[in-house]
């Protein structure tokens, strides 16, 4: 049946592109508009703010549904390749505010902060490729043992 | 002070007596003493002196030096001496070779020819390093205290000190509830101590810090201990010290600071601490473990190990020490 078919292509579009964002190991939520990126001829688009937008039809090829296939797999590769460089952009700026907020003391006037960065110190940081260094290890503290019980004598350098 | 020159306290039920000898302070404790107990004290330091006068490699004159110049000749030597040449050489025999008194060329070359007050002013070198030689194979004739050492020369520190504390237990059993006898950190102990079941023996950290490596709660044995971080000294910039590897007539370089071995005998004790130290820090455990002797290492860094026998024996330790 044609609609049925229609139906299950339909379906494997949808989760083609959210096998494609798994792989590039963010989830779906991370995706975020990006200029570059190629449209998929059948994925939706997610923005920043959440909202979904329809997805655009690339015509090229189209009267040859194999054609459509491939293209539409390539799309995905480059869109997944996309997706993880904001991904890693994301969780820079995820440690940077970390670390912000272990060094500041944390605000307790009420502000909510919105729209503004001095209540956290944290200022936002353009894209870099140099890495954030590693946070470090809290020191593990090691409990000093009980005093040695008093003498009779000793045995020693002889 | 006693009119022998012996420093004595006497505090209700308890005696303490210390005196110099081998070069070490001497401490001889008595618990409940009784009616002889000082005259038994006396016959220590005299034992304490027979021995140091007839094994000590400080003066030429010594039985042991003789009998050393004599080579392969025989020479007459005191009992005393005669029974650690024995002990000595039985050592020698059960351990292998591994413990071997014939270090006294090495010592001399490195400057350790007189006591350990005066090095300073001696004059030291590094000893050419030796192949391993064969094993010691002296002659004793014990019904008229005369010994054929051989033609290298030995030296009797390594278990003449032990031998005193032997001697010296003997000779005050049974003149008081509990005994302690310690020369220079080889000591032995019989009954109760004066504040628990045992006698607790530190084992002293030999990088410096005040806390002990180990404590031992221990009766009716002997401890003793080798330790190279008194006695060094330094040779061209070099570290130098008194424990001789026989294998190569140079000091050890094992890894170890320290190692303290508990015994029944203390002469044994003593040659078990030689043989742990020249083993080195991979194999000790299981040296000691093979033996099933107690025993607690200090490597250079400050790490303390301990054999499993060790383990019923210790009521305190750490795992690491610092300077």
């Amino acid at each position: 049946m044609k609609t049925t078919t229609t139906a299950r292509w339909s379906a494997i579009a949808v989760i083609a592109p959210l096998t494609a964002a798994a792989f590039a190991g963010t989830t779906l939520w991370a995706q975020v508009n990006d200029p570059r990126a190629i449209t998929s001829p059948v994925a939706a688009q997610a923005t920043s703010d959440g909202a979904v937008m329809p997805a655009q039809v690339d015509t090229t090829g189209a009267g040859d549904p194999q054609n459509r296939v491939n293209q539409s797999a390539e799309q995905i590769r480059q869109r997944a390749k996309a997706v993880r460089a904001k991904a890693r952009e994301i969780r820079r700026e995820a440690r940077q505010i970390a670390e912000a907020s272990t060094s500041t003391p944390s605000s307790s006037n009420g502000d909510s902060g919105s729209g503004s960065s001095s209540s956290s110190g944290w200022v936002p940081q353009g894209a870099s490729n140099t890495p954030a260094p590693a946070p470090k290890p809290a020191p593990v503290v090691v409990p000093a043992p009980a005093p040695a019980p008093p003498a009779d004598t000793t045995t020693g350098a002889s | 002070m006693t009119e022998q020159g012996l420093s004595q306290q006497e505090v209700s039920s308890d005696m303490t007596t210390t005196f110099n000898a081998m070069g070490s302070t001497v401490t001889v404790r008595i618990l409940d003493p009784g009616d002889d107990a000082q005259r038994a004290i006396e016959a220590v330091r005299e034992k304490f002196s027979t021995i140091e006068r007839t094994c000590t490699r400080f003066d030429a004159n010594s039985d042991l030096m003789v009998a050393n110049a004599r080579g392969r000749r025989w020479a007459q030597v005191a009992p005393e001496c005669l029974d650690v040449l024995r002990r000595a050489h039985r050592a020698h025999t059960e351990t292998g070779g591994i413990f071997d008194p014939r270090t006294l060329e090495s010592l001399q070359t490195l400057g350790y020819d007189r006591s350990w007050e005066r090095i300073e002013e001696s004059t030291r070198v590094w000893p050419t390093p030796t192949r391993r030689v064969r094993m010691w194979h002296p002659s004793f004739d014990e019904a008229r205290s005369r010994v054929r050492i051989g033609s290298r020369p030995v030296d009797l520190g390594g278990i003449g000190k032990g031998f005193a504390v032997t001697e010296s237990m003997k000779i005050l059993r049974g003149h008081g509830r509990s005994i302690l006898v310690e020369a220079g950190g080889d000591l032995a102990v019989q009954g109760p101590g004066p504040n628990s079941a045992g006698w607790r023996v530190h084992v002293e950290n030999p990088l410096g810090g005040e806390q002990p490596a180990a404590v031992w709660e221990i009766t009716d044995v002997a401890v003793a201990t080798s330790s190279i971080y008194r006695r060094q000294w330094q040779i061209e910039g070099r570290r130098a010290h008194h424990l001789i590897d026989p294998r190569t007539g140079m000091p050890a370089e094992s890894g170890l600071a320290s190692v303290t071995v508990v015994h029944p005998d203390a002469p044994t004790a003593e040659v078990w601490t030689k043989v742990g130290f020249l083993t080195g820090c991979a194999d000790i455990r299981s040296v000691f473990d093979d033996v099933k002797l107690p025993a607690v290492w200090i490597t250079d860094d400050g790490r303390v190990g301990y054999s499993k026998a060790a383990t019923p024996l210790l009521t305190w330790k750490v795992s690491r020490v610092h300077a």
